[in-house]
């Protein structure tokens, strides 16, 4: 390609004046291919060297040093911390709960029964039947017929359902409830004060 | 006429400089018919821009994309995360959009619709215009030294456009976190909402940086539609052109002087002057033109001042000035139709099988798979019912596959509105009855009438393990 008026020249410091078409082209020519004599703006290349050295100082200052917790590292701290809220939670309400609160006041509250209502047959129906006989016993121990199999005291009732029945017991019909503590300690209460309501006559000895 | 050091030319991009710095261009004042257009339209998007997040639709602003609780909030309707496919409709549909205007009119998108656009020539350089004057004056003030005068000007200046990008980066945060939201936060300490006091921060460095100084660089170098403009536009394309047939060759002459042997350009420049990207239209179609369409807003004032039509430059394409035959429909334009068949087909049997102002589904229970004895096999099944509209929705589920299978039943569940609920469903055939795994299927039902199929698959132990009796062989 033919290159005129070029002012490459090192030597000659005068520049010509570039006319309109022109060209400014560097000497070097790659199998014919010449380069535009023009810098990249300055603005690109300053934010290609800023890239570069942010590059290496965030190498070192999460990879080297350690100075700065890794994302590993703070999605862990966030996690205990939401682990110690629900613990403290959970023993937050048990410590407002025992027998004699189910009995005397939850379970006589009728917003906090309907509240129960609405957590068994949403979750517990499939199993215990929305009549409470789990079908005829088919899947599930009844929950109206009088016998509570492991304990009929309503703190253990309310601990069956937030962890599930004992783990050493072989469960019923070889299977054993699992925990249903993902529903929170409010609606496992709940739901424990709707079966007291419902079974008036097994909780009478903890009636004042 | 023009400050430039150097002409504008096809090998090399104006506005830098051969030491890699940014050369400031200060296009000229024009008036005319698409400067008017222009200023039109660019009013009318504004309004919508700042009004959108405003207007209530069923409750919710009309463009609400609240990203921190993944409802996304658009013309009324709600859209989940798991509404994702949406998405792929929407932006494959507007890149395929964009790629028919563009072979039919070029980056008309660019000049007329575009935000960068609208903002930069329409809010900031009308600032910068009130603030400083026309464009002598702006050159003048670029040579002159800091004195007071210049101090104050500039500081003014820049001060102003401070003061738009916070306003707009306001507005560009009400989209994502709605107006309401955007009012508590501002009268609240920065401390307790970090995240938005930064967003905003940046933002408005963002706008300043772009619209005072990056401006043209954006749609020369890093906008991605201007650079694929050179595979998607053709001799057929409608765009801004020089009517270079009718303008060559150039030659001054005065308004009553008849020679037939020059052009009807007469150089006077102001075409490249009045250019916002600094290219000479008369070179031909660049990449860098924005079809702003100020060049023929120029040429035409010169035109008509020398007694001859106007049009000189106007929106043509390249065959229409070679031969004067402006070809829109050809076998390009009839497959693009083709492909947005296509794509409009596949949208409505997507929205079809997909689309429900609810989300529902059903997965096993968490335990064991089934749940076998001498009275029967049961399965149990957990659902998760969405309500994505306003107000309460109360829905059923129902059951069905083999007459054998029985389905427990579910009151029906009652869901406010963009709240989940969860709940479980029993399904139970006897032993008897029990013919080995069978497919069956939920029926979501909710009370506006909508409904979904979920399928899912009953389990149980192999049919002959389980029914063999206990003390005798398999026969």
């Amino acid at each position: 390609m033919e290159n005129n008026n070029t002012n490459t020249d090192k030597e000659n410091k005068e520049v010509t004046p570039i006319k309109k078409g022109e060209v400014v082209l560097r000497e070097h020519s790659f199998d014919g291919i010449q380069e535009y004599d023009q810098r990249m703006p300055n603005w690109w290349l300053t934010i290609l060297w800023a890239g570069i050295i942010f590059f290496f100082i965030y190498y070192v200052v999460y990879y080297t040093l350690g100075t700065v917790p890794t994302s590993k590292e703070s999605m862990d701290a966030r996690v205990e911390a939401i682990e110690q809220l629900r613990k403290d939670a959970l023993q937050k309400t048990l410590d407002s709960l025992d027998d004699d609160i189910f009995v005397n006041k939850l379970s006589m509250d009728a917003e906090f029964v309907a509240a129960g209502e609405e957590v068994y047959m949403g979750s517990c129906v499939a199993c215990h039947g929305a009549d409470l006989k789990s079908n005829g016993g088919a899947t599930a121990r009844p929950l109206d017929d009088g016998v509570w199999h492991y304990s009929d005291k309503p703190m253990d009732i309310f601990t069956f359902i937030l962890k599930g029945t004992p783990a050493d017991s072989t469960g019923y019909k070889m299977m054993r409830m699992p925990p249903w503590e993902q529903l929170g300690p409010d609606k496992v209460a709940q739901v424990t004060a709707y079966l007291i309501s419902k079974n008036k006559k097994d909780f009478e000895k903890f009636k004042k | 006429m023009s400050n430039k050091k150097k002409e504008p030319n096809l090998d090399s991009v104006t506005t830098i400089n051969e030491d890699g710095s940014k050369l400031i261009i200060h296009p000229a004042d024009v008036s005319g018919r698409f400067t008017t257009l222009r200023r039109i339209t660019a009013v009318f998007l504004l309004i919508i821009y700042v009004v959108l997040p405003w207007i209530k639709i069923n409750g919710y602003p009309a463009v609400f994309l609240n990203i921190a609780d993944r409802q996304f909030h658009l013309f009324g309707i709600t859209l989940f995360a798991n509404d994702l496919w949406v998405l792929f409709f929407l932006i494959s549909g507007m890149a395929f959009a964009l790629f028919v205007l563009s072979s039919i009119v070029g980056r008309v998108w660019c000049g007329w619709y575009c935000p960068y656009t609208v903002f930069l020539d329409h809010v900031y350089r009308r600032v910068e215009r009130l603030i400083e004057g026309d464009a002598p004056k702006r050159k003048k003030l670029d040579r002159a030294p800091w004195t007071a005068g210049k101090i104050v000007k500039r500081g003014t200046k820049w001060l102003s456009y401070v003061i738009i990008s916070l306003i707009l980066a306001h507005i560009f945060l009400a989209y994502f976190i709605s107006f309401p939201e955007l009012w508590q936060l501002m009268r609240a300490k920065p401390s307790l909402h970090l995240g938005e006091f930064y967003f905003i921060l940046a933002f408005t460095a963002v706008f300043t940086f772009t619209f005072g100084w990056f401006r043209e660089q954006f749609c020369i170098i890093m906008c991605p539609y201007g650079r694929f403009q050179s595979a998607l536009t053709d001799d057929d394309t409608i765009t801004v052109t020089y009517d270079n047939v009718r303008g060559e060759p150039r030659g001054k002459k005065r308004k009553d002087q008849i020679d037939t042997s020059i052009g009807d350009c007469v150089d006077c420049k102001r075409c490249v002057s009045v250019c916002p990207t600094g290219i000479d239209i008369r070179d031909g179609i660049q990449l860098e033109c924005v079809a702003c369409s100020a060049c023929i807003d120029a040429c035409n004032d010169i035109m008509v001042k020398l007694d001859r039509p106007k049009g000189l430059i106007r929106y043509d394409s390249r065959n229409g000035i070679d031969t004067g035959k402006r070809k829109i429909l050809r076998a390009r334009t009839y497959l693009y139709g083709v492909f947005i068949l296509l794509g409009a087909a596949v949208l409505a049997f997507t929205l079809y099988k997909k689309a429900r102002p609810f989300h529902a589904e059903v997965s096993r229970f968490t335990g064991a798979s089934y749940i076998s004895n001498d009275d029967g096999v049961r399965n149990i099944f957990t659902f998760h019912v969405t309500n994505k509209r306003r107000g309460d929705v109360t829905f059923t589920v129902s059951g069905s596959g083999s007459e054998e299978i029985q389905f427990s039943e579910v009151a029906p569940i009652v869901v406010s509105e963009l709240k989940t609920k969860s709940f479980t469903m029993g399904v139970f055939t006897t032993k008897a009855d029990y013919d080995g795994s069978k497919d069956i299927q939920f029926t979501v039902k909710s009370s506006d009438g909508s409904e979904m199929t979920l399928d899912a698959t009953f389990s149980g132990p192999n049919k002959h393990m389980y029914k063999r009796p206990k003390e005798e062989e398999v026969e």
